[in-house]
């Protein structure tokens, strides 16, 4: 009997699909009931005499195979795999797989959902009308304005598609041109990210981290964005200089920010950013749906069963 | 000629309407007080007007004997709930709205409502606040239905807006529009069924004697578990502690408002405990263009009024 570890959280209330493939399968299942990753002992500790794994983002190192000697296969439950040494994985004969997509239509919701209470400021005002206070503000409606979309992955179309019935112009950087693909979306897409910067009225990032990427909304970049643009990071953390964002919001430049994504998660209450009220942040939660859960519950089950039954998995990354 | 300006910031955000006015010849007067009308205060200040750019005060009997000059207003925003429409008839004054101005304005409110309730920001946003990491699971919105409950301009631009995200999207209209239904794929049922098959449901129906708490015990009993529903028409459609029970049970799993049975509404309102509650001060419509439309309506109506032409969306 095949012996399967899973670290990944809410497995059995969440993946019930997958959960009952893999028992279908006869695998013997072992789950991580708590609501956090494994620690390094913790780990040492299961892994002895594990077969597969379906993982959360903990650490997998040349010492933690080692210590794995049965492991055939490590299926990451989500996207991510940069705390996997895939080098070390090869070396001991492991694959490994992860689930690029699944997320993409959730986390394309949640960059709307956030663009529109960003704008409409629902998070400010529901706190103050239920402190008793008819606050007045004033907005500006999304018809004609240019929504300015970083990076054109599934996500980034996905979210595009949804803009459809909100008739803005929408203006797409990525470093190659899919021009037909953009085309189809009803967007235009250019290599030329200054003229997204400057242009545009609100900007999505849906960019990977990349030695080019990093820190890309920084104080030289605003200083390009046009006065009371709106920002929305539903990507990663490391694409934002936070110290830029927060003086661009104090002064006025920028007119609002809202990301799911922090440098350190749980998000550090000390960054000034929290102090600011046209700041908004949710818990790296875009992803968190019944549906993501079900679908990557249900890849991750299938890929350690291909690779136990000697067919090529989905996504195979080593 | 004069004219008194109700809507408060007229002169600041729906400019082309004053100067429009200015032009034609009128002595504009604004709303001094910060906020709404009262009764005594409109009778007050509408002695010498003959037109009125009229915002939610009270356009009773006592009102219009108060004004015997006044021929005509021009109402900001399309509800006509605040007239006597009978008085101002016996009265001989013209009314005309401004149906279609706030159209998209509300209808992206309601959606940034509809959006807050589904993926429950504010609860999201206010837990990372006070230092709280939840796992907030939430299902998508793709596959599951909308209904919206009153097909007018703003039910249409709703429809519009959610078109690409792979809904299912029925209405429910009085008086269906079956060829704006079928231009942007939304399918005409019946009242019942739009109560229990939508997973999501805005309402932008007009207060009328027969919406009057549509929104009640009975429609939400028939509703799906953990219906969301966004109200950016009028509070006493909905029945407010028909809700407020709803959300006691779970029943209804999430409840966006702009507009409440009294406004402002009082700050003890049962309602505000509730964390699936989202509320905002009736605010839908206060965008700068939708704004500035509002003052080339109101200011038309007037000059038009005057001309000796028909004004645009007559009511009385």
């Amino acid at each position: 009997m095949k012996k399967v570890l899973i670290t990944a959280t809410n497995y059995e209330t969440l993946c019930s699909d997958g959960l009952k493939m893999l028992r279908g399968y006869g695998c013997d299942v072992v789950m991580n009931r708590g609501s956090r990753m494994f620690t390094r002992d913790e780990m040492l500790a299961a892994v002895g005499d594990i077969d597969g794994l379906i993982a959360h983002g903990e650490t997998w190192d040349d010492e933690l195979f080692d210590n794995a000697p049965n492991l055939k296969v490590i299926a990451r439950f989500g996207v991510g795999y940069d705390s996997i040494d895939l080098d070390a994985a090869k070396r001991h004969g492991v694959y490994v797989t992860n689930c690029p997509g699944i997320n993409s239509n959730a986390v394309a919701e949640m960059t709307v959902s956030l663009l529109m209470a960003l704008i409409r400021e629902i998070p400010r005002l529901n706190k103050t009308q239920k402190a008793g206070i008819w606050s007045r503000t004033i907005f500006n409606e999304l018809p004609g304005k240019r929504i300015g979309v970083l990076g054109f992955g599934a996500i980034a179309q996905k979210t595009i598609k949804k803009l459809k019935g909100f008739k803005t112009d929408i203006l797409v950087y990525n470093r190659s041109l899919k021009t037909e693909l953009a085309e189809s979306l009803g967007a235009r897409i250019t290599t030329d990210l200054d003229e997204v910067l400057s242009t545009s009225d609100y900007i999505l990032i849906h960019l990977p981290v990349a030695p080019e990427t990093k820190n890309i909304i920084n104080a030289e970049s605003i200083a390009k964005m046009k006065d009371g643009a709106y920002v929305i990071n539903t990507a990663r953390a490391p694409l934002v200089d936070n110290k830029a964002m927060y003086d661009a919001l104090v002064s006025g430049k920028l007119r609002g920010y809202a990301t799911d994504v922090y440098n350190k998660e749980p998000a550090d209450l000390n960054d000034p950013l929290f102090s600011l009220p046209n700041f908004i942040g949710t818990p790296h939660s875009s992803g968190e749906t019944y549906e993501n859960y079900r679908d990557t519950g249900l890849a991750t089950a299938k890929a350690v069963i291909d690779v136990f039954e000697g067919r090529e998995p989905w996504n195979r990354l080593v | 000629m004069k004219a008194l300006c109700c809507l408060l910031n007229y002169e600041k955000y729906c400019w082309p309407g004053v100067q429009a006015l200015r032009e034609y010849g009128f002595e504009l007067k604004m709303n001094p007080h910060g906020r709404k009308y009262t009764q005594e205060e409109l009778i007050e200040d509408i002695k010498d007007v003959d037109a009125v750019v009229a915002d939610n005060e009270p356009w009773t009997e006592a009102s219009f004997a108060a004004a015997p000059k006044l021929k005509v207003i021009a109402k900001v925003g399309t509800g006509m709930d605040n007239f006597d429409l009978d008085a101002a008839k016996r009265h001989g004054v013209v009314i005309a709205n401004c149906a279609g101005v706030n159209a998209n304005s509300v209808a992206e409110h309601a959606v940034a409502h509809l959006l807050s309730v589904v993926k429950k920001i504010p609860q999201q946003v206010y837990a990372v606040q006070e230092g709280g990491w939840p796992r907030v699971i939430t299902h998508e919105m793709a596959g599951r239905t909308l209904g919206i409950l009153g097909f007018g301009n703003i039910g249409q631009a709703v429809a519009e807006k959610m078109s690409g995200f792979d809904l299912n999207i029925i209405a429910w209209d009085k008086y269906p529009n079956a060829e704006a239904a079928a231009a942007l794929g939304v399918e005409f049922v019946s009242f019942e069924e739009i109560i229990s098959r939508s997973d999501y449901m805005t309402l932008s129906v007009p207060l009328f004697p027969d919406t009057y708490h549509m929104i009640n015990d009975e429609t939400i009993a028939k509703m799906k578990d953990g219906v969301c529903i966004v109200n950016t028409a009028r509070g006493k459609v909905a029945d407010e502690a028909a809700v407020a029970r709803g959300l006691a049970s779970g029943k209804i799993g999430g409840y966006g408002t702009d507009v409440f049975e009294d406004e402002p509404p009082r700050a003890d309102n049962p309602l505000f405990q509730y964390d699936d509650y989202c509320c905002t001060p009736h605010i839908s419509g206060d965008a700068y263009e939708c704004m500035a439309n509002y003052g080339r309506a109101t200011s038309q109506i007037i000059i038009d009024f005057f001309e000796g032409r028909e004004p645009k969306n007559r009511q009385v």
